[in-house]
């Protein structure tokens, strides 16, 4: 079908300038804030001052204007800073000062985890740590009451704002993909998201990441704790996840059918990403029954002997390292296994289609003005609210993980757009088509299409598509397209034809 | 089938929301049939109750509708498909009398727009002189139309001057295109079905227009409306024929060498000819196609007509199904005359609008089913290809290219559940395909109901694609809660295959 309804389906549409799920503070107008802070806080507490700057993914050899974002660090012991990363993104420049004082001290991300998001800065000017000293942090959280939201006011200054505790839960931060204990907020500060800090009776008990529906989110006090403490111990190995995809068993018809007993329940796994913990040892189909001896409800939940009914995604990740081993109990085929499932982190990088990439650019290469990139989330973002404004086939290689079109192939190469030459005439509309072949060999990932064009038919670079995204096919002459590297370079401003070029 | 829709362009019938429009109201003169144009334009209305796709058993309520539409001999009028869809009672009333005539449909093409309609009462026409044919207008050429926009009394005329001819998505039915013709001739709501005419003859039916755009309205040329009076010579309405040849342009030199194909011919380049098409077999990937019946395709796919230039899909659209085509390609590096049978695919019926037939479902202890189309879609919004299921969408947008052996699946889809105690307590986040029921793999309603039948266990077993996972219902128990669903839901028949 050439066909379709679809005319407006691949539109270049507004770009968003900010990676998608970052939280760009909004100016702090809240109401009633309470000048009156807590002098024994005041020491724990530092301003940091993060400059950066994101590639742009459209044309991904030039990056976006520069931004400085400020966030709320934390003293930790150890002499390092300690700080919700969510607004980090590509960071050039890290500074900190201390409250109430104008020097900023230039600071080093020493670790920064993108699936807390949670970093930590460390400030070799000794002068910095003087009168400065950690906090305790709250273990466990409370589950209810009344805490105070710590915000910086435009001027420097740091407010503190009242709240309560809305709920404990296990949530997801930022881009992360793992859930970690987190304290939900209820407070009427607004444009928070930048590592504000959260106490309660005097002790840290959380870090804002971020709102979820009219809460704002914080990674849980214990969180912060491991971190601190598993970093300073020497190697982090990560947050554990599962790394699977789960159905409900609330229909009693279904559990029944399943095997189930009247006294048990459980979830059944629908997906099982290939790289992650539960690949290790369990798969589709299998129903969860107990992990970690905790018996798990029909709608994936168990019961936190702190705080109450958990999503029990927390059971591998939280308080867990890699390495780890989790004993699960399941029902599969109809009998009952308990198998030992060693924990793994799962890198954004092994995902088929990276949810994030920060510290490099995108892996790129311009061949006779063809644009060739990996499809990554971060490339998606820049069709903005890009789940319901992304280019439908590229959405729908997103929901399922990538096992189509091929799930040999470790990552989704794209054609995604075209800087129009003399090279590549007749082809000047063509965008966000996924590459199948180039000279006859498959592409799997950007290194795999370099050698592919290294090797022409010929006089020729024949690309292949996936079949019924136009043209499906191209033809480029190889010799034109060498010639075109000059032109383009000079007419689009490309320094790098090749993210990989010396 | 070829070719795109816009967006936002819409149909030009008047629904009658709060007007109201008493026909025979007004004591117009029966006067002697007039001699002019006008006096073979006649008022269409009409009431009709479309399908609830999202509730295949029942009916939305009447509406009023109007339309025009034209005498064309033998006492047959000519209007829109749209004017008529899902028509129950259908009133044609000539302009110089006050009084409609009941009208009932003789045939009607939606992939088109068009629609014959005969009026039973037999000296309807009488006086009357029927509209003759004539050929497609030259770009800059003066046309008037004629209709009854916004409904009135008396027929409306308007001139304007033919913008320029080109091939485009027919909204009606959502995924056929075919010529149009664009006028600055004011087109607007109730002048659909009417005739656009020059030279005393019907060049075209006024049929779509955008809003917000005044002077920029659409009518169907003659050759596609002489496509359709011809195909129902026989009794029966075939409809186009499909292709199925999907190219891309050849515009790009170097692709030009790479095919060796000579200076001075032109074409396009073959991508895929899918499965069941007019040229299956007979066109193959990598040809690049030169002329259809004889006349040459450009670089950009277009042909030349009269002075305007449009895709060569309007030549196929110049076959009736079962006539031949001559195709020239060029293969191997030499050229290749071929002849195909020009055919119909059925399967893109799905991708269309659906009137007049009701959806087809089934419905089992709560549980509904409906084969996947362009209604279901629909459901989602407008932009249902970016925010319905994916699966779903998958199957209806990339299932044939990446597939081709699985072109002519039917995807049934769980489109709801009734609650009901038996199901629940079922998950359901909305409509989902369904991949087997009881171990059978579904491809067909049919399907469903034999799966249901013939399941033995305690328990019905449904599995969906994708990320949905599966469910179950106690076989027993849905089967004698069936019935009462049905009541509890106003449902009187639980199937329609």
């Amino acid at each position: 079908m050439a066909l379709f309804a679809l005319a407006g389906a691949h539109p270049v549409l507004a770009q968003s300038e900010v990676p998608q799920g970052e939280t760009t503070p909004a100016p702090a107008t809240a109401p009633a804030a309470s000048p009156v802070l807590n002098p024994d806080l005041r020491s724990g507490i530092v301003r940091v001052v993060v400059t950066g700057q994101e590639w742009n993914w459209k044309t991904p050899w030039a990056k976006e204007p520069p931004w400085t974002r400020p966030a709320t660090g934390l003293v930790v012991p150890g002499r390092r800073i300690l700080c919700a990363s969510t607004s980090f993104g590509n960071h050039l420049l890290v500074e900190v000062q201390k409250l109430g004082e104008d020097a900023r001290t230039p600071g080093r991300v020493t670790l920064n985890d993108p699936e807390g998001p949670l970093a930590l800065i460390e400030v070799d000017e000794p002068g910095f740590w003087e009168d400065l000293e950690p906090l305790p942090l709250a273990d466990p959280v409370p589950r209810d009451g009344e805490l105070s939201v710590l915000s910086w006011q435009a001027s420097g200054l740091l407010d503190s704002y009242p709240g309560t505790v809305r709920q404990v839960r296990a949530g997801r931060h930022g881009l992360s993909r793992t859930h970690l204990l987190t304290l939900d907020v209820a407070t009427g500060a607004d444009g928070l998201g930048s590592s504000e800090v959260v106490v309660a009776d005097g002790s840290v008990v959380g870090l804002i990441t971020g709102r979820t529906g009219n809460a704002w989110s914080a990674i849980a006090s214990p969180v912060l704790s491991h971190f601190v403490e598993e970093a300073a111990s020497g190697e982090w190995r990560g947050f554990p996840r599962g790394g699977f995809g789960w159905q409900n068993l609330t229909n009693p018809a279904l559990r029944e059918s399943l095997g189930l007993t009247e006294n048990e329940s459980g979830v059944r796994l629908v997906r099982v990403l290939p790289h992650g913990t539960a690949a290790t040892a369990l798969r589709v189909g299998d129903v969860i029954l107990e992990v970690a001896g905790v018996p798990i409800d029909s709608t994936g939940h168990y019961e936190h002997p702190l705080y109450g009914r958990m999503l029990f995604a927390l059971l591998f990740s939280d308080g867990r390292d890699p390495g780890d081993t989790v004993d699960v109990r399941i029902l599969r085929d109809g009998e009952r296994l308990k198998v030992a499932v060693p924990l793994r982190q799962i890198r954004a990088e092994a995902d088929k289609i990276p949810p994030y990439m920060y510290g490099h650019g995108p892996d790129y290469s311009v061949v006779g003005g063809l644009i060739f990139q990996e499809l990554t989330v971060p490339y998606l973002s820049t069709f903005g609210d890009w789940h319901r404004r992304g280019p439908p086939r590229l959405l729908i290689a997103y929901d399922r993980q990538g096992d189509m079109p091929s799930p040999e192939r470790p990552r989704i190469v794209l054609l995604s757009s075209v800087l129009p030459d003399a090279a590549n005439l007749g082809y000047e509309g063509v965008s966000d088509v996924i590459v199948e072949r180039v000279n006859g060999r498959t592409i799997g990932s950007m290194d795999d299409l370099r050698e592919a064009f290294a090797h022409p038919e010929g006089r020729f670079h024949i690309v292949e598509f996936l079949p019924g995204m136009a043209p499906e096919r191209l033809v480029l002459d190889v010799e034109e397209a060498k010639e075109s590297a000059e032109r383009i370079r000079t007419a689009y401003g490309v320094d790098r034809l090749d993210s990989e070029a010396r | 089938m070829n070719a795109v829709t816009a967006r936002g362009v819409v149909t030009l019938t008047m629904v009658l929301a709060a007007m109201t429009l008493g026909p025979g109201e007004t004591e117009a003169s029966e006067g002697a049939g007039g001699n002019g144009i006008s006096a073979s334009v006649v008022h269409v209305q009409v009431y009709r109750s479309r399908f609830d796709w999202s509730m295949p058993w029942r009916q939305q309520a009447v509406q009023g509708v109007l339309g025009s539409g034209f005498l064309i001999g033998d006492g047959r009028i000519v209007t829109n498909a749209h004017v008529v869809a899902d028509a129950r009672q259908i009133l044609v009333r000539r302009p110089d009398q006050a009084n409609p005539r009941i009208a009932t449909v003789e045939a009607v093409a939606h992939d088109c727009d068009l629609a014959v309609l005969r009026v039973d009462d037999r000296g309807f026409a009488d006086g009357l002189r029927p509209l003759a044919l004539g050929e497609l207008p030259r770009t800059g050429s003066q046309v008037l139309t004629y209709g009854f926009p916004l409904g009135g009394q008396d027929v409306s005329s308007t001139a304007g001057i033919v913008s320029r001819v080109e091939m485009r998505g027919y909204v009606h039915s959502g995924a056929d295109a075919h010529l149009v013709v664009q006028t600055d001739a004011a087109i607007n709501p109730g002048n659909s079905g009417g005739p656009v005419v020059q030279d005393g003859r019907v060049v075209g039916v006024a049929f779509q227009g955008f809003p917000g755009f005044d002077n920029m309205g659409f009518f169907i040329p003659i050759p596609v409306v002489r496509h359709f009076l011809e195909d129902l010579e026989d009794g029966t309405y075939d409809g186009f024929p499909d292709s199925g040849i999907e190219t891309s342009p050849l515009l790009s030199p170097a692709y030009r060498r790479e095919r060796g194909l000579p200076d001075g011919r032109s074409g396009v380049v073959v991508n895929r000819v899918v499965p069941g098409a007019t040229a299956e077999g007979i066109v193959e990937p990598g040809d690049v196609l030169l002329e259809v019946d004889g006349h040459t395709i450009a670089d950009d796919g277009t042909v030349a007509i009269g002075d305007a230039r449009v895709t060569f899909a309007t030549h196929f659209d110049d076959r009736q199904v079962g006539e031949q085509v001559r195709l020239k390609v060029w293969r191997d590096r030499r050229e290749l005359e071929l002849a195909a049978t020009a055919v119909r695919i059925p399967r893109y019926d799905r991708l269309r609008n659906r009137y007049d037939v009701g959806p087809k479902y089934v419905v089992h202890a709560g549980l509904v089913f409906v084969p996947l189309d362009a209604e279901v879609l629909k459901m989602f919004g407008r932009n249902w290809a970016q925010t319905a299921n994916r699966d779903l969408v998958w199957h209806q947008l990339f299932r044939e290219a990446e597939r081709p052996e699985e072109a002519d699946r039917e995807v049934i889809v769980l489109l709801r559940v009734l609650r009901h105690p038996v199901n629940s307590q079922m998950t359901f986040n909305g409509p989902v395909a369904v991949e087997a029921i009881n171990g059978l793999p579904i491809r067909s309603l049919e399907d469903v109901v034999e799966a249901f039948n013939s399941g033995e266990g305690r328990f019905d077993e449904i599995a969906f694609e994708g990320d949905a996972g599966i469910e179950a219902l106690d076989r027993e128990k849905a089967r004698a809660a069936h019935e009462e669903i049905l009541q509890q839901y106003a449902i009187t028949r639980d199937r329609k295959l």
